[in-house]
C-alpha cells in the first residue's frame, strides 16, 4: 500500500501489518542467546572461583643496614627507640636514646612474661603507650626475635606496637605508637 | 498427532532468556568491578597460612619471597627447602647468608637496576611466610635480602 502514483497496486493481504512508512512489518525475531549464555556462565564461574583467594595487607619494616652517618637510635630528648626482645618465655621491652640518661630510661625497662605459654599483648601495648606519652616523638621499634619464637608472634607484636585504642569520656581514638619497625637479630 | 498433543500445537519451544541474561550481566559486572578494586590477592595453599593482622596498609606488586612450611621461593621459583627450623638445600654462611637465595636476589636486583635506574620500590621485597615459621628462618631471609639490596620489607598478612 505504499506510495501513490499511477503504478499497479501492490498485492497485499488486508490483514498484513504495516509500519509507519507503509512497508509490511517484519515478523517477530527470535535471538538465539544460548552461545552468549554459555560465555557469560563460564566467566561467572571463573570470577566466583577466584573470589576464594584471600586479600592480603602489608606491614612495612626494614632490615638494619650498617651506615657510618646514620643511626636507628633516637637522638632527641622527646624520642627514644624501643627495643623488644622476643623470647620463648617473655617479651623484654627497653628504651634506648642518646639524649637521655640511664636513670631516665630505666623505668621503661620491663619484662612481660607469657600468660599460659602465650604472649600477652595488652600489658605490652599499655607499656608502649606509657613510653609514647613520655617521649611523644618516638616512632621506631627494633624487634629482636629469639630462635624458637614463631612468625605469628612477631606479627602480633608489630600489631600491638603500631597503634592503640584510647577511650576518653566521649569517644574512642586510635593513637599511633611505633609504626616504624626494624627487625634485627641477636649478635652471636 | 502425538499421544498428548495435536500437531498444530507449537512444535518448537522458545525460552525467554532476557531476564536471566539481565541477572547474569549484573553479576558479571559486579564481580569484574570488585576483582579490579582489590589490592592484592594470594591463593590459599595448604603449606602457607599467613598470620592475621590489623594492618590496613595495601600492598603494591613487588618482588615476592615466600617462606612456606617446606620451601623458600623467589617469585614462585624454589631456591631452598625448609625442614622445621632448619634451611636445607642451600649452604648457609657464617653471617646467616642463604647462598642460593642471595644469588637469586642479587641477580634480580642487578637486572632491575639496569632496567629502571632509581625507580621507587626497587629495594622492597614482599615476604609471605607461614605463620608457624620459626623466626630464625625469617631473620635469615631478611638478612640475606638486605645484603642483596632489598633493605625494605613488607610482611604480607591476612586482613582481619
Amino acid at each position: 500500500m505504499s506510495g501513490g502514483g499511477g503504478g499497479a497496486p501492490e498485492p497485499a493481504s488486508p490483514s498484513a501489518k504495516q509500519n509507519v512508512f507503509g512497508e509490511p512489518e517484519a515478523g517477530s525475531v527470535n535471538l538465539n542467546l544460548t552461545a552468549l549464555m554459555d560465555i557469560l556462565s563460564n566467566l561467572l564461574f571463573f570470577l566466583l572461583a577466584s573470589f576464594g583467594a584471600t586479600i592480603v595487607m602489608g606491614i612495612n619494616a626494614s632490615v638494619p643496614v650498617a651506615s657510618a652517618d646514620k643511626s636507628d637510635v633516637a637522638d632527641t630528648k622527646q624520642s627514644v627507640t624501643v627495643n623488644i626482645n622476643l623470647t620463648k618465655e617473655s617479651l623484654a621491652v627497653s628504651a634506648m636514646g642518646t639524649a637521655q640518661s640511664e636513670a631516665d630510661l630505666a623505668p621503661f625497662k620491663k619484662t612481660i612474661p607469657y600468660d599460659a605459654a602465650k604472649p600477652d599483648f595488652t600489658p605490652l601495648s599499655e607499656h608502649l603507650l606509657a613510653i609514647k606519652e613520655k617521649f611523644p616523638r618516638s616512632d621506631t621499634i627494633i624487634l629482636t626475635p629469639e630462635a624458637g619464637t614463631n612468625y605469628e608472634t612477631l606479627i602480633r607484636v608489630m600489631d600491638a606496637a603500631r597503634e592503640r585504642e584510647v577511650r576518653t569520656s566521649f569517644k574512642r581514638t586510635r593513637v599511633k605508637l611505633f609504626p616504624t619497625v626494624v627487625v634485627s637479630t641477636v649478635v652471636k | 498427532m502425538s499421544a498428548f498433543h495435536s500437531e498444530d500445537e507449537g512444535s518448537d519451544l522458545s525460552l525467554n532468556l532476557t531476564a536471566l541474561m539481565d541477572i547474569l550481566s549484573n553479576l558479571l559486572f559486579f564481580l569484574l568491578a570488585s576483582y579490579s578494586a582489590q589490592a592484592m590477592e594470594v591463593q590459599q595453599k595448604p603449606d602457607l597460612k599467613l598470620p592475621a593482622s590489623s594492618s590496613e596498609v595495601k600492598l603494591t606488586p613487588s618482588l615476592t619471597v615466600t617462606v612456606s612450611r617446606y620451601k623458600i621461593l623467589v617469585a614462585d621459583v624454589p631456591v631452598a627447602g625448609v625442614e622445621g627450623d632448619r634451611i636445607i638445600g642451600s649452604a648457609i654462611e657464617e653471617n646467616d647468608n642463604i647462598v642460593t637465595l642471595f644469588d637469586k636476589l642479587k641477580n634480580l636486583q642487578s637486572t632491575r637496576a639496569a632496567a629502571a635506574d632509581g625507580m621507587p620500590g626497587q629495594d622492597v621485597v614482599l615476604l609471605l611466610a607461614d605463620k608457624g615459621t620459626d623466626s630464625s628462618i625469617i631473620t635469615k631471609v631478611l638478612k640475606t635480602a638486605g645484603r642483596a639490596g632489598f633493605v625494605n620489607v613488607k610482611f604480607g598478612v591476612l586482613a582481619q
